[in-house]
């Protein structure tokens, strides 16, 4: 399952994601928990130790991600490699084992 | 895909600038919001967005709920643009000690009536995604 978590700022959308993370992990699943946006505090939120979230690469999207044109014109997004690869060089496992990658502009629109 | 991994995506703000190729990575969204009108004028504008985009599965989670009266409120905007209320999280204080402390709150009150919530919120999500794979 993949969850995005939006809403207006201040709702709580940080809080709900951290938490909602870590119970799913300890429930058995693997989780990663990304955080898109532009002031990342996510890594509080999951209690990651301050030298933990210092540890944090930023990862741009082009790093992961290359755009893939569909036959029907609209593009996609692919992993250009592994994801356990990516969390090993730029994420930490921070408390309950949750990956966590600081990944701004993730999801933004197709830029070109 | 992978039946027992997880991503859970903290977005930014605004849903404005997805586009539908980039959203084939999400198959459910949470649309956070609380019982004010600023808060439910901006999930006005989300919702149409994320339903043009063909998101499998979104929720509205309430948040920071004082009561049935908010909770109300909430839920009938919901059912006007045919989306679903899928978690009440209340307004909690130790959600904001938590916070001041820069403490995540399943650490500091994992007993707490905000954590119980999500843990029910969770319980919803897994369900929906079973009923989904059917």
């Amino acid at each position: 399952m993949r969850i995005a978590v939006a809403g207006k700022g201040g709702a709580g959308k940080t809080t709900t994601a951290a938490t909602l993370a870590r119970l799913f992990a300890r429930s058995g699943y693997t989780v990663t928990a990304i955080d898109d946006d532009p002031n990342p505090n996510l890594s509080v939120a999951l209690g990651l130790t301050s030298e933990q979230t210092s540890k944090l690469g930023r990862v741009s999207r082009e790093e992961i991600l290359e755009e893939v044109k569909e036959a029907d014109g609209s593009a996609t997004m692919h992993l250009k490699r592994p994801f356990a690869e990516v969390l090993e060089q730029f994420g930490v496992r921070g408390p309950d084992s949750v990956g966590v990658l600081v990944m701004t502009g993730l999801l933004g629109a197709g830029r070109g | 895909m992978q039946g027992n991994d997880i991503t859970v995506l903290d977005m930014e703000a605004s849903i404005e600038h997805l586009s539908r190729g980039t959203l084939r990575h999400v198959d459910t969204l949470l649309l956070v919001t609380e019982p004010y009108y600023r808060s439910l004028e901006t999930l006005g504008r989300m919702v149409p967005l994320a339903q043009d985009l063909g998101i499998k599965q979104m929720y509205v989670v309430a948040n920071k709920v004082r009561g049935p009266r908010e909770e109300e409120a909430i839920r009938r905007y919901c059912a006007e643009r045919g989306v679903e209320m899928i978690a009440v999280l209340p307004f909690d204080e130790e959600v904001l000690e938590a916070d001041q402390l820069g403490v995540p709150i399943l650490d500091r009150y994992p007993e707490s009536a905000y954590v119980r919530e999500v843990e029910r919120l969770r319980e919803r999500l897994l369900a929906g995604a079973v009923k989904l794979a059917h």
